[in-house]
């Protein structure tokens, strides 16, 4: 499993927020909860899983991973990343 | 032939005028119905309003030992809150002895209270609970002051909602009275914004899937949600 591979990075972008989803529906997790993983999974999670994907197809360099934390920097390759 | 076009022509037009006039006739009294029907609403209201007479008001002072221990361990944990309102409160001397019970005939809830001692004689304070069944609300704190005003404090949500008497009218007012302690401000404020984005990513039905897809390729979408929230519950 590789995230150079478009389902493998769909599966790992879209898994967490769809549990945490579940469970928020199904009265396992507190709002409270929800919400801090919510925003780990936004500022910190999807940036850096983008990053290491990007980094992985060669279109970013190893040292620029920790930008992809920057919101909004990853849009430039917005292309790259979701392309199927 | 032309002119035989033209009395058709004429014909459909009057037809025309006369089922948009009776189109219009009925807008109008469907209207005027709703008007009517809205105004007869609000005058039974204030028939019902008027009907709440002493008589079916009843009070008793309390005999019961385990309601007043229950008003008085709430009484305690408010102390703050209540001389953060009015520091002329005087909260070590309060008589629970003189505890009431209130209600009105015919209607569920009833109202546990206690009147606190102040140093200012143009206020009367009590502390209330509203007791419907085996429920007890949230703790209030009502300040009636020279029958002209009451003022109902909201001890757990910070709320107020003031009554002001004048020529037999009631004006009444909602607003929030500044809270006890910062930590139980912020505490509330965080709390309500969890839920607010709890409440936006699975209580909207196609704008919550919308919400958690956009949220999957544009994860600022939840930063932006989480500040909206924010803003909305603690500004």
């Amino acid at each position: 499993m590789n995230l150079k591979f478009s389902f493998f990075y769909y599966f790992m972008i879209i898994t967490p927020l769809l549990l945490l989803i579940l469970f928020l529906k199904k009265g396992d997790i507190t709002s409270v909860f929800f919400t801090i993983s919510l925003l780990f999974y936004g500022i910190i999670y999807h940036p850096l899983i983008s990053g290491i994907r990007l980094f992985l197809l060669n279109k970013i360099e190893k040292s620029e991973i920790p930008k992809t934390l920057i919101p909004f920097w990853n849009l430039r390759f917005a292309k790259d990343l979701y392309s199927l | 032939m032309p002119s035989a076009e033209y009395s058709d022509t004429a014909l459909n037009l009057k037809v025309g005028k006369l089922k948009n006039f009776y189109k219009m006739k009925k807008t109008h009294l469907m209207l005027s119905l709703l008007v009517i029907f809205i105004f007869s609403a609000c005058n039974k209201k204030a028939e019902t309003e008027e009907l709440i007479k002493p008589e079916n008001l009843q009070f008793s002072f309390l005999n019961d030992n385990e309601t007043v221990i229950k008003i008085s361990s709430s009484l305690s944990s408010f102390i703050n809150s209540i001389h953060q309102i009015d520091p002329n409160i005087i909260m070590n001397e309060v008589d629970f002895n003189k505890s009431f019970i209130a209600s009105e005939k015919g209607q569920i809830g009833e109202a546990l209270g206690v009147n606190l001692k102040t140093r200012d004689t143009e206020i009367i304070y009590t502390f209330m609970l509203v007791r419907n069944g085996d429920k007890i609300g949230s703790p209030k704190l009502v300040a009636i002051e020279n029958r002209k005003s009451i003022k109902y404090y909201d001890l757990e949500s910070g709320t107020l909602l003031h009554l002001i008497i004048h020529d037999n009218k009631v004006e009444v007012m909602n607003s929030r009275y500044s809270h006890v302690n910062f930590q139980q401000r912020v505490f509330d404020c965080g709390q309500a914004t969890a839920n607010c984005i709890a409440d936006a990513y699975s209580n909207h039905g196609w704008t919550s899937v919308w919400l958690g897809i956009q949220s999957a390729f544009l994860p600022q979408t939840a930063v932006a949600i989480a500040a909206a929230c924010a803003a909305k519950n603690c500004l």
